[in-house]
């Protein structure tokens, strides 16, 4: 082969353009070589085709022979996956599912896998499932996975910044699950779309519109969209600088949401807003709970880098020194996803900085911004630099101060105190 | 019926490939070289290349250098193939895979086929006719532009649909057609432009693919009907153009005088 790759610069072509289920593979572009990440692509490839054939074809002229087979075939490849990798399990019940060649069972399936593959930072492989998804639904006139599909669409494109997309199919899936008498569906496309604002840089239109979705919960007395609006406020307010707003938006969203993961998710929210109002012990709680709890591999490691962090803004640097040395192991024991691991060095970074271990810190940073950069984290990558930035400056002038909290008002305090005192009511996955 | 290319030096993929063909037909090649020959002188609808044919050698970069001189002609690429050779395909304009483990499933290959062997000039000629032509004679000019890469001639045309020639020729001018001779004609015309996008075909072999004896007939062919030269209608505009004149000439049943009976 050529010393160099006249492939490589080429522009990626259109979906339409490029051989079905081409998408999946287009998270390569720039880490060709990546060997790890070209299985992971080949599989979520092959794993598809199966479910673009039926699509193509309509699903009762695939014969059911051939479709098994292609399935087997899939099954047979698994094991190019760590037996630890957790998109192996999710791919193997995914294989067992589009075996049913049911629309929505295959609509569904689509979208799940499709999730997997954004959870680890995959948006093009995700996009690709989620069209897929979308396709059927709209095929087969599935009207509630339609409105998932869009909105899990206009989340991606949010994420890969293409904001009229994202806009339209957010704004899609909300008049889809309105003329449906969807609220939970429309809450969570407001959400989304709320999201999409603060990820353009507007967290005050972002804020408005979780605030009026709010109100409209209120209103319908509907607690699931209610819950969604407050899980979306916590992340806007604490955005805004609000802790105190996150913090009581957080605590009605916890005790509102059905799915113990999203609450999991809001826990650790709450968990910030309490560290940064200087609640440090209801902070370690709520990260403890989540590390100990939550199903998502990567919420755990980022809630036990959060947990790490606390004890270094309380003033502590022995037991954060600690707690790093064992959330490094537990990242060495779990292999996270980069995007995962990205996000843990941040945390890790920040913290080393401020108790002054200025050359953790300094390698913790390089590696969180080295990871952003190549997964494309545009959230991490700006405060990961900022950081590195203010650690050359104060380099050889030992730590920087500690950072100072918000002062907690009267309904922070008495949160915290219930976080205390009703910790295990909290548990997510025991509830 | 299609004209497929192929180039698998591996027998049991030559036998995946010609139990799952059927009933389009199969021309061998041995080399890339000898691929890029076939496509040029034959009138094939589509490649399909081992990706490993040639050892020691980039397969996708030969896929890339063929899709970029015969852009209109699909490559369907086979074998065992890597997450990153299958990324790098996709961008040197590849139209479909086979992956070796689902060679074997004669179905699958079959449809793999099917979707990257429709005929894009029937369907664009088709299209332009639709509100223009009836039914009748749409199905008449699809069928006659489906086979023009196999030679169809105007006595292949009427056995085909079960008439004579003269019944044939009267059938045409109540649909509003030119006669069976012209419509081929125009045909083989419209097809040679749209094979002549691909730098990779001259004149003289289109001329050949058509069945023209010579390039000389082939412009001929070319003055007769849109007048000119073919070197100046090499882009799509030359194409845009061949179609706005072939329609001229299909005015349609409602601009037809009501026939005396027949």
């Amino acid at each position: 082969m050529a010393r160099y790759d006249r492939i490589a610069p080429l522009t990626a072509p259109t979906r339409a353009r490029a051989f079905p289920a081409w998408l999946t593979l287009r998270d390569l572009e720039g880490r060709e070589r990546d060997v790890e990440l070209g299985r992971r692509a080949r599989l979520r490839f092959l794993a598809i085709r199966p479910v673009r054939r039926l699509l193509r074809r309509g699903i009762d002229r695939v014969p059911l022979d051939s479709y098994e087979r292609q399935i087997e075939g899939v099954r047979e490849e698994l094991g190019h996956l760590s037996a630890r990798d957790p998109e192996r399990a999710r791919l193997a019940e995914y294989l067992h599912r589009i075996r049913q060649r049911t629309p929505a069972a295959l609509a569904a399936a689509a979208l799940e896998l499709g999730e997997v593959a954004e959870a680890s930072g995959h948006t093009h492989a995700a996009e690709e499932y989620y069209l897929t998804s979308l396709e059927l639904a709209e095929a087969y006139d599935l009207r509630a996975d339609r409105t998932r599909a869009l909105r899990h669409l206009g989340r991606v494109y949010g994420v890969q910044d293409r904001w009229q997309e994202s806009e339209s199919h957010f704004r899609r899936s909300a008049e889809l699950a309105q003329q449906a008498g969807d609220r939970t569906q429309w809450a969570q496309a407001m959400h989304g779309l709320a999201a999409l604002h603060r990820r353009r840089g507007d967290p005050s239109q972002g804020r408005r519109i979780l605030e009026e979705t709010f109100e409209r919960g209120r209103q319908w007395d509907e607690p699931t969209v209610v819950a969604a609006a407050a899980a979306g406020l916590v992340v806007a307010e604490l955005e805004l600088g609000n802790p105190e707003r996150a913090l009581e938006h957080g605590w009605t969203a916890v005790r509102l949401l059905p799915d113990p993961e999203e609450r999991a998710r809001v826990l650790h929210e709450v968990g910030v807003a309490l560290t940064r109002l200087g609640l440090y012990v209801a902070a370690e709680r709520c990260f403890a709970l989540v590390a100990e709890r939550a199903a998502d591999g990567a919420l755990r490691l980022r809630a036990k880098g959060q947990h790490a962090l606390v004890p270094a803004c309380a003033g502590d640097a022995d037991v954060f020194r600690e707690r790093r040395r064992r959330v490094l192991q537990a990242a060495a024991d779990m292999r996270p996803d980069a995007a995962a691991l990205a996000d843990l060095h941040l945390e890790l970074g920040r913290g080393c900085l401020v108790v002054g271990d200025v050359d953790f810190a300094r390698d913790h940073l390089r590696d969180a911004i080295g990871l952003a950069r190549r997964e494309r984290r545009g959230e991490v990558l700006p405060k990961a630099e900022e950081l590195l930035t203010t650690l050359e400056r104060v380099a050889g002038g030992g730590a920087v101060s500690r950072p100072r909290p918000v002062p907690a008002g009267a309904v922070a305090q008495r949160i915290a105190a219930e976080i205390e005192s009703l910790g295990e009511v909290l548990v997510p996955a025991s509830s | 019926m299609a004209l497929i290319a192929a180039l698998l030096p591996n027998p049991a993929d030559r036998e995946s490939l010609r139990a799952a063909a059927p009933p389009h037909e199969v021309l061998w090649a041995e080399s890339w070289r000898e691929l890029y020959r076939l496509v040029r002188r034959q009138p094939v609808s589509a490649a399909v290349a081992d990706l490993h044919a040639e050892t020691r050698k980039d397969g996708v970069l030969r896929v890339f250098r063929f899709a970029q001189r015969f852009p209109l002609t699909p490559v369907v690429v086979w074998g065992e193939m890597e997450g990153r050779e299958l990324f790098r395909l996709g961008k040197a304009a590849a139209s479909e895979v086979i992956v070796s483990r689902d060679a074997d499933d004669r179905f699958l290959v079959a449809e793999i086929l099917d979707s990257v062997l429709h005929d894009p000039l029937a369907e664009l000629v088709d299209g332009r006719l639709e509100g223009r032509v009836g039914d009748e004679g749409r199905t008449l000019v699809h069928y006659a532009a489906e086979h023009i890469p196999l030679h169809v001639q105007v006595p292949d045309l009427s056995a085909a649909y079960g008439m004579s020639v003269s019944t044939l020729e009267r059938r045409c001018e109540r649909w509003g057609l030119p006669t069976p001779g012209r419509l081929l004609l125009w045909l083989r015309v419209l097809y040679g432009l749209r094979w002549l996008l691909e730098p990779g075909r001259s004149v003289e072999s289109v001329a050949f693919q058509l069945g023209y004896s010579s390039g000389a007939a082939f412009r001929r062919a070319i003055k007769a009907t849109i007048g000119g030269r073919p070197s100046p209608l090499r882009n799509q505009t030359g194409l845009e153009r061949a179609l706005e004149s072939f329609l001229t000439e299909c005015p349609g049943e409602a601009a037809q005088p009501v026939a005396a009976g027949g």
